[in-house]
């Protein structure tokens, strides 16, 4: 880790201000910018503790969501009875991460932001476009079991790795950003984006920008909804793939679907055309096969995650089944 | 690189070191490839450079852990383990990782169990934080310590502090009604009297055990949860037993 | 008397451990200590160019820099187990060659740990770079060395024969990845020089006493002038018993910069240069006759080594041990690639071999018709087929029939695809363990005090084994006394020559020391009880008596062969739909000569079968093919199990002591747990699915119908 000097935001405009100087990064858990400053893929001469400023707060909206400010630690929100009762999946994505310890420090803006852990951006002895932009992507033709299978460009096939963004996706949640030039709000899936040929870019996000709340909008058919991990071992490991899924039914009928993948693709990737699809369908093994297989249309598998395709269709199907069934644990 | 070098410029300290110090005072000599680099005289004005060189970059910080104020004058870059191990000499928190994969140097920040290798000491200011030092009451063990002993929750020891900061957390989260990945319902989480060991498990799977103790921890956790746990020891047949 | 062996007994070092108190290697308080962080290689295969320490030198609180350029080397040592052994042959920054990626090419010291991290990364290298091979079957291999003395290639009879008779055959090909030990503790060191010919080193050694020796001949000083200091061992696995590169390089360093350093291995820099287990390709061929018994053996096997260090993970000798058969043939090949120096893991080649060997049992249970158990207990050996003597209280048929009791496994239903009540496929497992009885030679001292309490003193030590407890369970026996009542210190080497802990011999070789031990200060007192000894030292005014013990084997490796026996049983639930298995009962029977403490000896068959878990499931460090430098290198990416895996693991204890192999009846315990545990898995998964997998680790993708 390189030196730094260090100074706590007292307020966001402080912190957004600061934060357009160059080498400047901000703190909030640091569960995931320590790990990547002390392997030097990060090396800010400047960090802004953002940790103790006020947005750490659970509120209800006035539509009847909830406005879940970017401090906000991980077991917060996933022990906020709010969240167990109307978006269980978001409590059971967050739990399925990491471990209690990381969760008890980690931010939701944090956990937002954090980058990928492909073993190739993860080791400065290997080249890596995300690290240093046309230096080459190794991991594309490397040992990329963990990598992208959609969205992918020949440039970078990382994956993010969050759990929660997944669940954020298929909940639409919308994102609150505020920057030196001001506040603005963007839909949640289109804050972070793919790779294409500017993989040093995660998101959308302006020079000077920071997250300050995540909004969920009301949706009573997030009670039903899945969260669906799969992993080399049981518990703290990232995932191979996920699945967040949640169906209305209505008359034996789908009224609403949605959802969100995790583990296949640069960004938190939602399957619409696999929703559109299911609207109107009964839940049976045919359509669930056939929005499997929309689902992961235009999958490009690497040389070593090929199963990939596969495990995430079969996921997709469960997931779906248990949220038709009312939901709960997968 | 070409950043850091300007910085590193700025910082002013471009004098030379044909000479280190140590905190005793005594230079010593560098080794040969520093010295065809740099005069090598040995006077006390150097050795003093030296010395205020080592405080280059460092700022005070106040940590408050195991009920004590401890005044500290570190680099911010030092993570809040480093800072316990290495200069406040309390070495029962274990790096195992130093990148939050192993839970070894597992410490409780105002009751929270968080690794800490992964957070700045400077970030803890104000928290109290309680090290594997802090639990037991003078020569009385606190009762996970003793539970952990007498399940044999452990072969090396070296997760142990980790492990049993990290269930003395896992059990006030369930005092608290914390859910766990696992837990079947989320507006019921289990009780202290009934939490069934596979809660117990995924509750404690941040803290890795290479000796793999596990089935000690579980049941040194259901000790103190106030469970009868199943006996560590093993069952013996005899030979008469089998005949 | 009060008898505490056989017993269950808390453990000795229980108190220290578990208020943080016990210290361990990096952790034992030196005045003003400096830090050292290794530089290394980026490349797998090549020459250094140049190597620019100009940044490093420069950055604050730096005290020096140390590459192949102007580091003072290390003597040669002898390294022949005897005077000395390190773990890589070649010294480190011998020259500018780079044999693997993370090689040592360099290390700082600096005033402060993140100083010396950062300084290290400014160190700018260039190379002249070769295409590594990392990749075992795109090498050409070599017919294996011996392994301690033992050649790999065995024959009995005419295997062509042999198969020509049978009336099952089966023939299979099982693969194992490259495994890391992984200890919690990374490996660490500090050096402290007493001048230029004195030091102390604080360094976990499985064997204090040839560390002692070796670092000596390396820095050239007499052994009396090195200490070595290793009370607690944070894990080793086979990873902690000889000097590693680093370590001896930071021995020099410190007395270079007249500073005590304190050098930690990182986690990532583990990967590489403090050992892993080869990954293993082998080949078993088995066939029955009709009277169901094997009729031929073969077992065939690859393993890699590294540049720096010819080592074998000798997979096949396990085979002939096992299995009777009049036509039976081993052999093994090794190749080198650019891997760092693969060593011995818990039971090395037993756990592999065992992997290959019990899969292809399983199978040939099943190609035949017959009972897995009775296959095995049927086709057992008697006489260790290699040297040809009868083994010592060998209670194998025990272990299978009292786990078979004990499991139920007459319920197992005896065909594939069984689906359990929760709608997941249910299957059940077993396998065979075994592991060689060691025993060495190792010294105690005993010291009694007016008070009553006996100390016992001895350089072996406790890796998390339960030496501390066993050996104060010894000496209370001896004198019929509470294990309060003795103290025991462990790992200093200024203690008698206490052996190695490895092997899974140490309680097997240190306690018939200590019992002679406590025998021969009742001699120096002139006294035939501990009570009569206290009185004559308190009759003498002495601060204490005190003698030294010894014990070594004897005659009986010429009439006898030793080994632990042992049998898994396990069931799994299998979601194939998703590639999701869950274990959810498993049991061990061990038959391992006495039990001196039935709770510490259960801890470490559950850490052999954990290992053993980890193994089967999630085990495997993976190199890139082209550069070679490994994309698993941490424990984030080299997954081994968490408690979420692990259900609780039943062990059972049956058999006799074995007082044929020392006085004390007791053989090792520390390997045998992972033997055959990977095949129990794998074998209860085909029960469970129809799928025979024969590649670890088995990942969810693999078990995704
Ligand atoms: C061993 C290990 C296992 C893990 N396993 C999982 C897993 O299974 N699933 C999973 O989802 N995650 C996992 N994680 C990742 C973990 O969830 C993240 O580290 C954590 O969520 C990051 O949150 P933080 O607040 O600590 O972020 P920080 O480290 O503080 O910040 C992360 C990044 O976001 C930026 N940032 C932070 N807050 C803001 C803001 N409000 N606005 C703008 N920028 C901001 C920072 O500058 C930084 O670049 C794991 C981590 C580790 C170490
Ligand atoms: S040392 Fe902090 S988690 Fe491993
Ligand atoms: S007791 Fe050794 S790592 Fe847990």
């Amino acid at each position: 880790m390189k030196s730094f000097t260090y100074q706590r935001a007292q307020s966001i405009q402080e912190a957004t201000q600061k934060l357009m100087q160059a080498r400047t990064e901000v703190i909030a858990g640091g569960t995931n910018l320590l790990d990547r400053m002390k392997v030097f893929l990060d090396e800010p001469d400047q960090l802004i503790d953002i940790s103790r400023l006020s947005f750490n707060q659970i509120q209800p909206t006035s539509q009847g969501g909830l406005r879940i400010g970017a401090l906000v630690r991980n077991t917060q929100l996933a022990d906020d009875a709010t969240v167990r009762q109307n978006y269980p999946l978001l409590s059971r994505a967050i739990l399925s991460g990491a471990s209690q310890q990381i969760r008890n420090v980690a931010t939701i803006g944090g956990n937002i932001l954090q980058r990928t852990r492909c073993p190739y951006y993860y080791d400065t002895g290997f080249a890596c476009n995300k690290r240093k932009p046309g230096s080459g992507c190794p991991a594309a033709t490397g040992l990329n079991r963990m990598n992208a299978i959609l969205g992918a460009s020949d440039q970078c096939v990382a994956v993010h790795p969050s759990d929660m963004c997944v669940a954020l996706a298929a909940l639409d949640a919308i994102v609150e950003i505020e920057g030196a030039k001001g506040k603005r709000q963007i839909p949640f899936t289109d804050l972070h984006r793919l790779p294409g040929n500017q993989p040093q870019f995660d998101t959308v996000l302006q020079p000077g920008e920071l997250i300050t709340a995540v909004i969920l909008p009301p949706m009573s058919a997030a009670k039903s909804g899945v969260y669906l991990k799969l992993r080399d071992r049981s518990s703290y490991a990232f995932a191979l793939v996920s699945v967040a899924a949640i169906v209305e039914i209505s008359q034996n009928k789908i009224k609403t679907a949605r959802l969100a993948l995790g583990g296949v693709a640069h960004k938190p990737w939602r399957a619409t055309a696999a929703e559109q699809f299911l609207i109107g369908k009964s839940v049976d093994d045919d359509t669930l096969q056939q929005a499997a297989t929309l689902a992961l249309q235009g999958a490009k598998p690497l040389a070593y995650n090929g199963f990939k395709v596969e495990m995430t269709k079969r996921a997709i199907r469960r997931a779906i089944g248990i949220s038709a069934n009312g939901g709960g644990l997968a | 690189m070409d950043d850091r070098k300007k910085n590193r410029f700025k910082t002013s300290r471009r004098f030379f070191l044909g000479q280190a110090v140590t905190a005793a005072g005594t230079a010593i000599a560098a080794p040969k490839l520093l010295d065809s680099l740099s005069p090598t005289s040995t006077d006390q004005a150097n050795a003093a450079m030296l010395s205020s060189q080592s405080e280059v970059g460092k700022v005070p910080i106040t940590l408050k852990v195991n009920g004590q104020t401890r005044a500290l004058t570190l680099e911010p870059r030092v993570t809040l383990l480093d800072a316990l191990r290495e200069t406040l000499g309390l070495t029962g928190s274990k790096k195992g990782c130093d990148h939050g994969q192993c839970g070894s140097c597992t410490v409780l920040v105002n009751g929270d169990r968080i690794y800490s290798c992964l957070t700045l000491a400077i970030m803890q200011e104000g928290n109290e934080i309680t090290t594997i030092e802090g639990l037991a009451k003078g020569d009385t063990l606190h009762p996970v310590q003793t539970a952990f002993i007498e399940n044999d929750g452990f072969q090396c020891g070296y997760c142990t502090p980790g492990q049993i900061c990290a269930s003395v957390a896992l059990l006030d989260e369930l005092k608290r009604g914390c859910a766990s990945a696992i837990t079947p319902n989320l507006s019921q989480t289990p009780k202290l009297s009934t939490v069934s060991s596979a809660e117990i498990r995924e509750r404690l799977s941040g803290n890795l055990c290479r000796c793999s103790a596990y089935n000690g921890i579980v049941s040194a956790v259901q000790q103190s949860a106030g469970q009868s746990p199943p006996s560590p020891i093993a069952t013996i047949v005899t030979s008469e037993e089998l005949a | 008397m009060v008898s505490s062996l056989n017993r269950d007994l808390n453990r000795k070092d229980g108190r220290a451990k578990v208020t943080g108190s016990a210290n361990y290697s990096a952790e034992h308080p030196v005045k003003d200590p400096a830090y050292a962080y290794l530089i290394t290689s980026t490349i797998a295969k090549g020459n250094i160019r140049s190597i620019d320490t100009k940044a490093a030198e420069k950055a604050i609180g730096v005290l020096a820099v140390y590459t192949h350029e102007n580091t003072p080397q290390a003597a040669k040592p002898t390294n022949n187990w005897a005077a000395s052994k390190i773990y890589e042959s070649r010294l480190p920054l011998s020259d500018s060659q780079i044999h693997y990626a993370g090689q040592i090419i360099g290390v700082v010291v600096a005033d402060t740990f993140e100083r010396a991290r950062d300084a290290a990364h400014l160190v700018k290298v260039t190379y002249q770079t070769e295409t590594p091979n990392v990749v075992l079957n795109q090498s050409t291999f070599r017919t294996a060395p011996p392994n301690f003395g033992e050649e790999m290639a065995f024959k009995i009879g005419d295997v062509k024969a042999g198969f020509a008779q049978a009336k099952t055959t089966i023939e299979a090909t099982y693969t194992t990845e490259m495994e890391l030990h992984a200890p919690m503790e990374p490996h660490a060191i500090i050096a402290e020089w007493n001048g230029d010919n004195a030091v102390t080193i604080y360094e976990h050694s499985q064997w204090v006493a040839l560390s002692q020796r070796t670092y000596a001949e390396l820095l050239k000083i007499p052994p009396a002038n090195v200490r070595i200091i290793s009370p607690f061992i944070g894990g080793g696995f086979g990873s902690k018993a000889f000097p590693w590169s680093h370590a001896v390089l930071c021995a020099i360093v410190a007395r270079q910069v007249k500073r005590p350093v304190k050098l930690v291995v990182s986690r990532r820099q583990m990967t590489a240069n403090v050992g892993h287990r080869s990954e293993t390709e082998q080949t078993v061929k088995l066939g029955l006759n009709a009277d169901r018994k094997l009729c031929a053996v073969e077992h065939f096997a690859k393993t890699a080594t590294s540049p720096v260090e010819n080592f074998v993970e000798p997979c096949v000798i396990i085979t002939p041990v096992m299995y009777a058969s009049p036509n039976l043939k081993i052999d093994q090949e090794i190749t080198t690639l650019n891997v760092g120096v693969p060593t011995f893991m818990r039971a090395p080649g037993e756990s592999p071999g065992m992997w290959a060997l019990e899969s292809a049992i399983d199978e040939l249970a099943w190609a035949s018709g017959m009972d897995p158990i009775e296959l095995r207990s049927q086709n057992q050996t008697t006489l260790h087929q290699r040297k040809n003597l009868p083994f010592s209280a060998k209670f194998f048929t025990d272990c299978l029939t009292t786990g078979a009791r004990q499991f139920g496994w007459s319920d197992r239903p005896n065909k594939v695809r069984n689906i359990d009540r929760n709608g997941t496929l249910s299957g059940w497992g077993m396998a065979a363990a075994t592991f060689p009885g060691y025993r060495g030679q190792a010294s105690a001292k005993v010291r009694l005090l007016p008070n009553g309490t006996v100390h016992v003193m001895t350089a072996g030590n406790d890796m998390g084994t339960g030496a501390y407890t066993v050996v104060a369970q010894t000496a209370a026996e001896k004198f019929g006394i509470s294990i309060d009542q003795v103290r025991v210190e462990l790992g200093d080497s200024f203690f008698p020559d206490g052996g190695i802990a490895g092997g899974s011999q140490m309680t097997a070789t240190l306690t018939p020391a200590v019992a002679n031990a406590c025998d021969e200060v009742l001699k120096v007192a002139q006294a035939k009880s501990l009570n009569e000894a206290i009185a004559a030292l308190q009759r003498s005014g002495k601060d204490f008596f005190e003698a030294v013990g010894s014990a070594a084997p004897g005659a009986e490796t010429k009439q006898y062969a030793f080994n632990s026996w042992g049998a898994h049983f396990c069931e799994v639930a299998i979601d194939e739909a998703i590639g999701r298995l869950q274990i959810k009962r498993w049991l061990s029977v061990m038959n391992i000569g006495r039990v001196m403490n039935a709770k510490t000896a259960a801890s470490q068959v559950r850490g052999g079968v954990i290992m053993g878990i980890g193994q089967a499931l999630m085990e495997e460090c993976l190199l890139d093919p082209k550069t070679g430098l490994p994309v698993i290198y941490d424990l984030a990416t080299y997954h081994y199990p968490v408690q979420a895996d692990i259900p609780r693991i039943e062990v059972t204890f049956v058999g006799e002591p074995d007082l044929n192999f020392n006085p004390m009846g007791v053989r090792g315990v520390g390997e045998i747990g992972i033997t055959g545990v990977a095949p129990a898995i794998a074998n209860a998964i085909y029960h469970a699915t129809g799928k025979r997998l024969r590649s670890l680790p088995i990942t969810p993708d693999k078990l995704l119908s």
